[in-house]
């Protein structure tokens, strides 16, 4: 754990170092990036000094290693925004938060109180905080099996069998790989449509983590440009496709696209959604305006990126409710969306099906399959559990919202909207306002909220049972039968390293 | 070569016997009663000179239709699982639909209105689309008390008798008297204890009426709100609900209500001295922990709203009270509540009365349930391998009632959240829609902004009345039971076996 988190730290302590630089070189205030390197750096160092890049933890220490960096860092990396853009620190940690579970919520009212650089650092924030959750959903969870993510990926071994196998670790670079040149991609094609350099990359960043933030106050809107948003579609598009898809798709199997039913499914959603969000439109927008519109909107909720080419908290009621409806849905399994996932309503419907299905024959066996794929029934009562504890914690969130003086759209919209990584809601919070004027334990609430949404609601909750907190057993790893060749071959890794 | 498989030569089963002819003769019976009912009405509309003549319909239908029906009908035949689900559905349709005359026929309803107002009464639901209560006869209120009596003892009788043998949506372990699930058929105890059970809700009804009278309710109105009380089911004669009333009536509502909401398995054993400490029930003591709870907090919310103390504590209680069973009846017009307050009250729908009473929405039992599943599959994140079964109140609960508790709860909000979009999309605010939608399914009633306990539902575009027609029914009938028509293997021609 010390290693993984020490890691974290020197790479936040050379961002901020860059960072620095870059401000002085825009004339901007520095104070708040030098402070976080001067923080971050001998932290680091000292972590990583303790830590042993090999070592195989336990799942506790696993667990610990996640929910401690999702904390740290996102706090480390709110300096700035006090130091440099006068922000308050619960005001700070909000964004900061925001920025790392790449949420895109914000409480910034005044968009000039923020220098270039500062607004470059959000952005980057949330893209740092998409490959964390890549690595995380890739290489962490599976293995864990928590919330029913070994099922998500087809290269992920068996749960709870091994490590961080050669194979996997390939999927994990692969991944990377298809993030990193999307993002260029998406960069170039900003640029292409007109954006300035600074803005394509900085929009870029947040488009390929699903997040959202943009240096414009008004968002996409503030462009007024049909050809930006059709670039935003299109990469929003890839934003919350499987990427361990994708790569297999861009490296000789793009017929695996088509066969995907997780993919079917959220194409399906999209085209659906933009629909009938179009036809509730064409009375505001002419016909073509419309169909971009929707399709903008449609892609940026679902896929939990939160940009606005309009600002929506104005349409008609049936038409917020549908982009309502949609914070629920969420993207696909490993992409660095947020919300609940394509996949995992999928399981969900057969396994829900399935019990219609038993109410009139109660003794068939009826295996949930996905696509060509029998899902385990752990997968199945972990989905479940998962979605209770979402909407459970949804609910919570909106009553707290409600009693601390919020009206009941806006706690509603902004509960979900944090929850699943969003970003705006409606009215008061809606795309061109801020969460500002929420009460300050609203906002506490929901720097939680996103926190938890992010790391899988289940990682979370897991240190609220009596278990967590006894002592661990003896034996500290992973009850698993070890054979003698698997010791023989940690010993080797222990040499090694 | 594979030698001819020689089935064992075996007397005919009941079942075989019997075979299609347990749905006409439940259907029958019910028909029969229900025009019974309406021949007394009849003749107190005709003494009381009211308009009689939507009684006296339901009487020439009636009896005719269901002399047919329970001659084909065989009170012996034991039904298929297909059979069972569909006598059930088509008692929540015919029954309506017969209950729906009186309405339509000399009071100036819609005949949409009038099917509303029925099904809102036979699924205890309680919403209604009368704007003008003193257009309405009295008989007709009576009426409409009725059908939500009528619900009640019909919901009993399937949560009690035919439900849990389907083993449908968890219920086979709502009550320790059921033998194994899927298995056998009405035992004579079961039959027992249903009649016993039912014989209580009488019993009570009776009490709560006289209470009632007592605490200064003319006998018209304590007959009334005593059916609807017992039912969980929220219909007044009066616009104003309990409103108008004084505390004491307003207490004793709240005793009856919260007695309506309890399991009356637990009230039987507890009065027959089988059960020796109610507070041992794990159901009981967590259904009575979320009203005090609930009625402790909007006491307080309630204090910011000028209320005396121990007024807020009675509003707080009642309001708390009548919504957790989904009775749905009124002390105050909490349209005028702050938000935090509404909050509350539109959170406790979701609660739901006990297992084993006639109140609606998804009940504490099931709530407990999953709340242990899904501690379970939290502590699982750290244990992936650990066994642990799902106990309450010392009994292990099988996986399979668990797996059919959760995906009821997905189906539920599903269809929660269906309601909702489709109460939106009809002109409803996001407030109303949301309150509408969990009111109806939840079969509590009336729901908030402007479909308030005051102001009604009646300017509702028909789609949506029909829709909220299907969901009250849909949230009584347990979801799933609806639900499984919709499933491609419900249309097949059974086999030659159908018993599964």
């Amino acid at each position: 754990m010390p290693y993984v988190l020490g890691a974290g730290l020197l790479a936040l302590a050379l961002g901020a170092a860059v960072f620095t630089l870059y401000a002085l070189l825009l004339r901007e205030r520095f104070l708040g990036f030098a402070a976080t390197t001067i923080v971050a750096l001998p932290l680091g160092l000292v972590l990583r000094g303790r830590g042993r890049s090999g070592v195989e933890p336990s799942r506790r220490e696993a667990l610990v290693a996640v929910l401690v960096s999702w904390l740290l860092l996102p706090t480390l990396s709110a300096a700035p925004y006090v130091i440099d853009g006068g922000m308050s620190v619960l005001n700070a940690v909000f964004e900061s938060m925001s920025g790392f579970t790449t949420t895109g919520a914000t409480v910034l009212t005044d968009f000039s109180t923020f220098g270039k650089a500062l607004f470059m650092w959000r952005a980057l924030s949330q893209w740092v905080g998409g490959i964390g959750i890549l690595v995380l959903f890739i290489a962490v969870f599976p293995q864990l099996a928590i919330a029913g993510r070994q099922l998500f990926f087809t290269e992920a071994p068996g749960p709870t069998e091994e490590r961080l196998t050669p194979r996997l670790r390939h999927t994990a670079v692969a991944v990377l790989s298809v993030y990193s040149t999307l993002t260029l991609a998406c960069a170039i094609g900003y640029r292409l449509a007109g954006m300035s350099v600074y803005d394509a990359v900085a929009h870029a960043l947040t488009t390929l983590a699903a997040g959202g933030f943009s240096p414009n106050g008004l968002s996409f809107a503030g462009f007024q440009s049909s050809a930006m948003e059709w670039v935003a579609i299109l990469f929003m598009f890839f934003a919350g496709a499987n990427f361990a898809l994708l790569y297999r798709a861009a490296t000789g199997r793009p017929r695996d696209l088509l066969r995907d039913a997780e993919l079917r499914t959220y194409t399906l959603i999209l085209l659906t959604a933009s629909g009938v969000l179009t036809l509730l439109l064409v009375g505001r927008y002419s016909p073509i305006d419309a169909i971009r519109h929707s399709l903008f909107q449609v892609a940026s909720i679902v896929t939990s990126t939160g940009y606005a080419s309009a600002d929506f908290a104005l349409w008609s009621l049936p038409a917020q409710m549908l982009l309502v409806i949609l914070m629920f849905v969420g993207g696909c399994a490993g992409s660095a969306s947020g919300g609940v996932k394509v996949m995992r309503w999928l399981v969900l419907a057969k396994g829900t099906t399935r019990e219609l299905v038993r109410a009139l024959h109660p003794r068939a066996v009826l295996p949930v399959r996905v696509g060509e794929r029998t899902v385990p029934e752990e997968v199945v009562r972990a989905v479940a559990a998962f979605l209770t504890l979402y909407i459970g914690l949804f609910a919570v969130t909106t009553l707290v919202l409600v009693m601390l003086g919020a009206d009941f759209v806006v706690a509603f919209t902004a509960a979900i909207s944090c929850l699943g990584n969003v970003g705006p809601g409606l009215e008061s919070i809606g795309p061109m306002a801020s969460f500002a004027d929420l009460h300050p334990i609203s906002r506490g609430l929901l720097t939680f909220v996103m926190y938890a949404g992010r790391l899988e609601v289940v990682t979370v909750f897991v240190v609220f049972t009596p278990g967590w907190w006894r002592s661990p057993p003896k034996r500290t790893s992973v009850p698993r039968s070890s054979t003698r060749r698997e010791d023989s071959e940690r010993r080797m890794r222990g040499a090694e390293s | 070569m594979i030698p001819p498989v020689r089935l064992p030569v075996r007397p005919l089963t009941r079942s075989e016997i019997g075979r299609g002819r347990f749905l006409p003769y439940v259907l029958g019976t019910g028909v029969h009663a229900l025009s019974m009912a309406a021949a007394i009405f009849t003749a107190y509309a005709v003494i009381d000179r009211q308009p009689a003549l939507g009684f006296l319909a339901v009487v020439v239908v009636g009896v005719p239709l269901g002399w047919w029906l329970r001659s084909a009908g065989n009170a012996d035949a034991e039904p298929s699982r297909r059979e069972a689900l569909a006598a059930v559905m088509l008692s929540w349709v015919v029954l309506p639909a017969l209950g729906a005359l009186p309405y339509a026929l000399g009071h100036h309803m819609s005949l949409l209105n009038a099917a509303f107002e029925s099904v809102s009464g036979f699924t205890t639901t309680g919403a209604t689309t009368i704007t003008d209560f003193s257009a309405v006869a009295p008989s007709l209120l009576l009426w409409r008390a009725l059908t939500q009596w009528v619900g009640g003892v019909g919901i009993l009788v399937l949560f009690l008798a035919v439900f849990p043998q389907l083993a449908i949506a968890g219920r086979q372990l709502f009550n320790a008297e059921v033998p194994s699930p899927q298995d056998e058929r009405l035992t004579p105890k079961l039959r027992q204890t249903a009649m016993a059970v039912v014989g209580l809700y009488m019993a009570l009804t009776f009490v709560c009426s006289i209470a009632y009278y007592l605490t200064g309710m003319g006998p018209f109105d304590a007959t009334a709100h005593a059916l609807g009380t017992l039912a969980a089911g929220g219909f007044s004669p009066n616009a104003e609900s309990f409103i108008g009333y004084g505390a004491a009536t307003q207490w004793v509502a709240v005793i009856f209500m919260f007695l309506s909401g309890t399991s009356f398995f637990l009230v039987y054993g507890t009065i027959t001295g089988r059960k020796h400490s109610v507070l041992r029930d794990a159901e009981f003591r967590v259904y009575l922990a979320i009203q005090l709870v609930a009625g402790a907090l909007l006491a307080v919310l309630l204090l910011g709203e000028n209320l005396a103390p121990l007024d807020a504590i009675r509003h707080g209680l009642f309001q708390a009270t009548s919504m957790v069973v989904t009775a749905g009846f009124a002390s105050l017009d909490y349209q005028t509540w702050s938000t935090p307050a509404q909050a509350v009250l539109l959170a406790l729908m979701f609660v739901g009365g006990s297992a084993g009473s006639a109140s609606g929405g998804v009940k504490v039992l099931r709530w407990l349930m999953v709340a242990k599943i899904t501690g379970r599959e939290v502590r699982r994140a750290l244990h992936p391998r650990a066994v642990m079964p799902i106990r309450i109140g010392g009994r292990i609960i099988p996986e399979d009632a668990l797996r059919a508790v959760a995906a009821f709860l997905t189906l539920y909000v599903g269809l929660f959240a269906f309601t909702a979009v489709v109460l939106v999309f009809l002109g409803a605010d996001f407030t109303a829609a949301f309150s509408t939608a969990i009111a109806t399914l939840g079969n509590t009633g009336p729901g908030l902004n402007s479909f308030a306990p005051i102001g009604e539902l009646d300017h509702l575009p028909v789609l949506g009345k029909l829709v909220l027609m299907f969901v009250m029914c849909a949230g009584r009938l347990e979801v799933v039971t609806v639900f499984v028509i919709f499933t491609p293997g419900w249309w097949q021609l059974p086999r030659r076996r159908p018993r599964v």
